[in-house]
Protein backbone atom coordinates (compact mmCIF):
# COMPACT_ATOMS: atom_id res chain seq x y z
CA UNK A 1 0.00 0.00 0.00
CA UNK A 2 1.70 4.05 -0.86
CA UNK A 3 1.03 5.94 1.77
CA UNK A 4 -0.31 8.76 -0.19
CA UNK A 5 0.16 11.70 2.65
CA UNK A 6 3.71 11.47 2.05
CA UNK A 7 3.66 11.07 -1.67
CA UNK A 8 0.87 13.62 -2.67
CA UNK A 9 1.27 17.39 -2.29
CA UNK A 10 -2.72 18.03 -2.32
CA UNK A 11 -3.51 15.47 0.52
CA UNK A 12 -3.83 18.24 2.97
CA UNK A 13 -6.87 19.50 1.47
CA UNK A 14 -8.30 16.45 2.16
CA UNK A 15 -9.01 17.85 5.54
CA UNK A 16 -11.58 19.98 4.11
CA UNK A 17 -13.57 16.99 3.69
CA UNK A 18 -13.88 16.74 7.44
CA UNK A 19 -16.56 19.91 7.41
CA UNK A 20 -18.66 18.38 4.67
CA UNK A 21 -21.48 17.16 6.12
CA UNK A 22 -24.81 16.60 5.05
CA UNK A 23 -26.18 19.99 5.63
CA UNK A 24 -23.05 21.37 2.90
CA UNK A 25 -24.43 18.69 0.55
CA UNK A 26 -27.23 19.57 0.48
CA UNK A 27 -26.68 23.26 -0.28
CA UNK A 28 -24.83 22.03 -2.90
CA UNK A 29 -27.91 19.99 -4.33
CA UNK A 30 -29.70 22.90 -3.99
CA UNK A 31 -27.39 25.57 -6.27
CA UNK A 32 -27.60 23.39 -8.63
CA UNK A 33 -31.02 22.35 -8.84
CA UNK A 34 -31.34 26.32 -9.20
CA UNK A 35 -29.09 26.30 -12.34
CA UNK A 36 -30.77 22.90 -13.12
CA UNK A 37 -34.20 24.48 -13.52
CA UNK A 38 -33.05 28.27 -15.29
CA UNK A 39 -31.31 25.57 -18.04
CA UNK A 40 -35.05 23.56 -17.77
CA UNK A 41 -37.41 26.27 -18.44
CA UNK A 42 -34.86 27.39 -21.39
CA UNK A 43 -34.87 23.86 -22.92
CA UNK A 44 -38.81 23.52 -22.14
CA UNK A 45 -39.67 27.08 -23.81
CA UNK A 46 -37.24 26.02 -26.80
CA UNK A 47 -39.29 23.17 -27.27
CA UNK A 48 -42.57 24.24 -27.03
CA UNK A 49 -41.55 27.25 -29.09
CA UNK A 50 -39.80 25.53 -31.77
CA UNK A 51 -40.45 22.10 -31.41
CA UNK A 52 -43.77 22.57 -33.64
CA UNK A 53 -45.05 19.68 -31.61
CA UNK A 54 -42.82 17.14 -33.28
CA UNK A 55 -42.63 13.56 -31.51
CA UNK A 56 -39.39 13.96 -31.29
CA UNK A 57 -39.45 16.88 -28.89
CA UNK A 58 -42.35 15.30 -26.99
CA UNK A 59 -40.15 12.07 -26.73
CA UNK A 60 -37.19 14.58 -25.55
CA UNK A 61 -39.06 16.32 -22.74
CA UNK A 62 -40.05 12.89 -20.93
CA UNK A 63 -36.79 11.43 -21.14
CA UNK A 64 -35.01 14.70 -20.06
CA UNK A 65 -37.77 14.58 -16.94
CA UNK A 66 -37.35 11.10 -16.02
CA UNK A 67 -33.83 11.15 -16.43
CA UNK A 68 -33.98 14.45 -13.93
CA UNK A 69 -36.20 12.99 -11.33
CA UNK A 70 -34.19 9.60 -11.09
CA UNK A 71 -30.67 11.69 -11.16
CA UNK A 72 -31.56 14.01 -8.44
CA UNK A 73 -33.27 11.26 -6.09
CA UNK A 74 -30.05 9.04 -6.51
CA UNK A 75 -28.45 12.30 -5.12
CA UNK A 76 -31.38 13.21 -2.56
CA UNK A 77 -30.79 9.21 -1.29
CA UNK A 78 -26.92 9.70 -1.05
CA UNK A 79 -27.11 12.57 1.34
CA UNK A 80 -29.56 10.95 3.75
CA UNK A 81 -26.77 7.95 3.45
CA UNK A 82 -24.16 10.18 3.67
CA UNK B 1 -46.81 18.27 -35.70
CA UNK B 2 -48.21 22.08 -36.22
CA UNK B 3 -46.00 24.65 -38.44
CA UNK B 4 -47.64 27.67 -36.61
CA UNK B 5 -44.92 29.33 -35.91
CA UNK B 6 -43.45 29.04 -39.24
CA UNK B 7 -46.29 31.46 -39.98
CA UNK B 8 -46.70 29.80 -43.24
CA UNK B 9 -48.79 31.76 -46.28
CA UNK B 10 -52.19 30.58 -46.92
CA UNK B 11 -52.19 27.28 -48.92
CA UNK B 12 -48.47 26.80 -48.46
CA UNK B 13 -47.32 23.33 -46.71
CA UNK B 14 -43.85 21.92 -45.62
CA UNK B 15 -42.47 19.56 -48.09
CA UNK B 16 -39.30 18.40 -46.35
CA UNK B 17 -37.86 19.14 -43.28
CA UNK B 18 -33.79 19.05 -43.64
CA UNK B 19 -31.90 18.26 -40.91
CA UNK B 20 -28.50 17.05 -39.87
CA UNK B 21 -27.51 12.97 -39.79
CA UNK B 22 -27.84 11.76 -36.61
CA UNK B 23 -23.97 10.46 -37.25
CA UNK B 24 -23.55 14.41 -36.02
CA UNK B 25 -25.42 13.76 -32.69
CA UNK B 26 -23.85 10.56 -31.58
CA UNK B 27 -20.65 11.93 -32.17
CA UNK B 28 -21.49 14.43 -29.43
CA UNK B 29 -23.08 11.53 -27.19
CA UNK B 30 -19.81 9.71 -27.19
CA UNK B 31 -18.05 12.05 -26.34
CA UNK B 32 -20.52 12.71 -22.98
CA UNK B 33 -20.70 8.79 -22.71
CA UNK B 34 -16.83 9.10 -22.16
CA UNK B 35 -17.03 12.19 -19.74
CA UNK B 36 -19.21 10.03 -17.84
CA UNK B 37 -16.94 7.43 -17.49
CA UNK B 38 -13.75 8.61 -16.78
CA UNK B 39 -14.96 8.96 -13.10
CA UNK B 40 -15.34 5.59 -12.49
CA UNK B 41 -12.59 4.68 -14.41
CA UNK B 42 -10.32 6.72 -12.41
CA UNK B 43 -12.29 5.37 -9.20
CA UNK B 44 -11.24 1.49 -10.18
CA UNK B 45 -7.58 2.90 -10.36
CA UNK B 46 -7.67 4.16 -7.11
CA UNK B 47 -8.69 1.20 -5.54
CA UNK B 48 -6.38 -0.84 -7.49
CA UNK B 49 -3.08 1.26 -7.11
CA UNK B 50 -3.54 4.03 -4.42
CA UNK B 51 -6.31 2.19 -1.87
CA UNK B 52 -5.37 4.29 0.90
CA UNK B 53 -5.89 7.60 -1.39
CA UNK B 54 -9.99 7.23 -0.09
CA UNK B 55 -9.35 6.53 3.81
CA UNK B 56 -9.75 10.14 4.46
CA UNK B 57 -11.60 10.97 7.64
CA UNK B 58 -14.82 12.22 7.13
CA UNK B 59 -18.49 12.93 9.15
CA UNK B 60 -20.39 10.37 7.08
CA UNK B 61 -20.16 7.62 4.49
CA UNK B 62 -17.24 8.23 1.81
CA UNK B 63 -19.32 6.14 -1.11
CA UNK B 64 -22.33 7.90 -0.24
CA UNK B 65 -20.51 11.11 -1.26
CA UNK B 66 -18.41 9.60 -3.90
CA UNK B 67 -21.90 8.65 -5.55
CA UNK B 68 -23.47 12.36 -4.72
CA UNK B 69 -20.47 13.84 -6.40
CA UNK B 70 -20.64 11.49 -9.39
CA UNK B 71 -24.30 11.81 -9.38
CA UNK B 72 -23.72 15.34 -9.72
CA UNK B 73 -21.20 14.86 -12.65
CA UNK B 74 -23.65 12.87 -14.41
CA UNK B 75 -26.48 15.46 -13.89
CA UNK B 76 -24.21 18.01 -15.71
CA UNK B 77 -23.60 15.86 -18.70
CA UNK B 78 -27.01 14.89 -18.67
CA UNK B 79 -27.87 18.97 -19.11
CA UNK B 80 -25.66 19.35 -21.55
CA UNK B 81 -26.82 16.49 -23.72
CA UNK B 82 -29.92 17.90 -23.81
CA UNK B 83 -28.74 21.32 -24.58
CA UNK B 84 -26.35 19.84 -27.56
CA UNK B 85 -29.98 17.63 -28.69
CA UNK B 86 -32.12 21.03 -28.57
CA UNK B 87 -29.55 22.55 -30.95
CA UNK B 88 -28.77 19.72 -33.96
CA UNK B 89 -32.87 19.39 -33.59
CA UNK B 90 -33.73 23.18 -33.94
CA UNK B 91 -30.77 23.37 -36.61
CA UNK B 92 -33.21 22.58 -39.50
CA UNK B 93 -34.35 23.82 -42.70
CA UNK B 94 -38.07 23.68 -44.08
CA UNK B 95 -38.39 23.54 -47.55
CA UNK B 96 -42.21 24.81 -48.59
CA UNK B 97 -43.94 25.31 -52.52
CA UNK B 98 -42.78 28.76 -52.18
CA UNK B 99 -39.56 29.04 -50.31
CA UNK B 100 -37.13 27.76 -47.93
CA UNK B 101 -37.25 28.73 -44.44
CA UNK B 102 -33.86 28.80 -42.63
CA UNK B 103 -33.15 28.00 -39.07
CA UNK B 104 -29.81 28.00 -37.91
CA UNK B 105 -29.65 27.26 -34.21
CA UNK B 106 -26.34 28.62 -33.48
CA UNK B 107 -26.54 28.47 -29.86
CA UNK B 108 -29.64 27.59 -27.44
CA UNK B 109 -30.09 31.89 -27.41
CA UNK B 110 -28.82 32.49 -30.56
CA UNK B 111 -31.28 32.05 -33.67
CA UNK B 112 -31.63 32.93 -36.98
CA UNK B 113 -34.28 32.37 -39.65
CA UNK B 114 -34.00 33.60 -42.78
CA UNK B 115 -36.20 32.87 -45.77
CA UNK B 116 -35.43 32.33 -49.45
CA UNK B 117 -38.12 32.63 -52.43
CA UNK B 118 -37.31 29.29 -55.10
CA UNK B 119 -37.14 32.26 -57.61
CA UNK B 120 -34.29 34.06 -55.76
CA UNK B 121 -32.05 30.56 -55.91
CA UNK B 122 -29.24 30.31 -58.08
CA UNK B 123 -27.46 27.42 -57.70
CA UNK B 124 -27.71 24.59 -55.39
CA UNK B 125 -24.44 22.54 -55.03
CA UNK B 126 -23.99 19.43 -52.75
CA UNK B 127 -20.81 18.44 -50.97
CA UNK B 128 -20.45 14.63 -50.57
CA UNK B 129 -16.79 13.18 -49.83
CA UNK B 130 -15.46 10.42 -47.47
CA UNK B 131 -15.97 6.90 -47.33
CA UNK B 132 -18.46 7.33 -44.39
CA UNK B 133 -20.22 10.38 -45.57
CA UNK B 134 -21.38 7.94 -48.78
CA UNK B 135 -21.70 4.79 -47.13
CA UNK B 136 -23.80 7.12 -44.59
CA UNK B 137 -25.44 8.99 -47.40
CA UNK B 138 -24.94 12.41 -45.78
CA UNK B 139 -23.14 15.53 -47.11
CA UNK B 140 -23.00 19.58 -47.30
CA UNK B 141 -25.90 21.45 -49.15
CA UNK B 142 -24.96 25.15 -50.06
CA UNK B 143 -27.75 27.12 -51.80
CA UNK B 144 -26.85 30.48 -53.23
CA UNK B 145 -28.62 33.42 -53.97
CA UNK B 146 -29.19 35.31 -57.49
CA UNK B 147 -29.73 38.29 -56.18
CA UNK B 148 -27.49 41.72 -56.55
CA UNK B 149 -26.31 40.81 -52.59
CA UNK B 150 -25.78 37.31 -53.44
CA UNK B 151 -25.49 35.14 -49.88
CA UNK B 152 -24.93 31.11 -49.82
CA UNK B 153 -26.51 29.60 -47.02
CA UNK B 154 -25.53 26.38 -46.13
CA UNK B 155 -26.16 23.52 -43.84
CA UNK B 156 -23.83 20.53 -43.20
CA UNK B 157 -24.19 17.39 -42.69
CA UNK B 158 -27.54 16.47 -43.95
CA UNK B 159 -29.05 13.08 -44.77
CA UNK B 160 -29.84 12.52 -48.78
CA UNK B 161 -28.51 15.41 -49.56
CA UNK B 162 -28.95 14.51 -53.48
CA UNK B 163 -32.94 14.11 -52.57
CA UNK B 164 -32.75 17.67 -51.02
CA UNK B 165 -31.31 18.87 -54.18
CA UNK B 166 -34.08 17.32 -56.67
CA UNK B 167 -37.17 18.58 -53.99
CA UNK B 168 -35.36 22.26 -54.70
CA UNK B 169 -35.07 21.89 -58.02
CA UNK B 170 -38.67 20.86 -58.65
CA UNK B 171 -40.26 23.10 -56.58
CA UNK B 172 -37.93 25.69 -58.08
CA UNK B 173 -39.26 24.85 -61.56
CA UNK B 174 -42.89 24.49 -60.33
CA UNK B 175 -42.52 27.76 -59.29
CA UNK B 176 -41.10 28.92 -62.56
CA UNK B 177 -43.63 27.16 -64.40
CA UNK B 178 -46.78 29.02 -62.67
CA UNK B 179 -45.00 32.65 -62.73
CA UNK B 180 -44.69 32.12 -66.65
CA UNK B 181 -48.45 30.82 -66.69
CA UNK B 182 -49.40 33.58 -64.47
CA UNK B 183 -47.89 36.00 -67.00
CA UNK B 184 -49.29 34.61 -70.26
Amino acid sequence: MINTDTILPFSINFNLLSYIDSGVLTIILGLFFVVYLIVSVALYYHWSKYGMSHPGVILAQSVFALGSVILFTVAVLSINYY
Amino acid sequence: MSYDGLHLELGENVIQEVRKHWIVFVGHGLVLLVLAIIPLLLRIGVNIFMPGMLNIPTPGNMNSLLLFLYTLWILFLWIWFFINWTKYYLDVWYVTEKRIIIVNQKQIFDREVSNLRFDKIQDVTLDMHGFIPTLLHFGDIRVQTASEDSKSFQINTVRHPEKIRRVIFSQQNRNSHNFSGENE
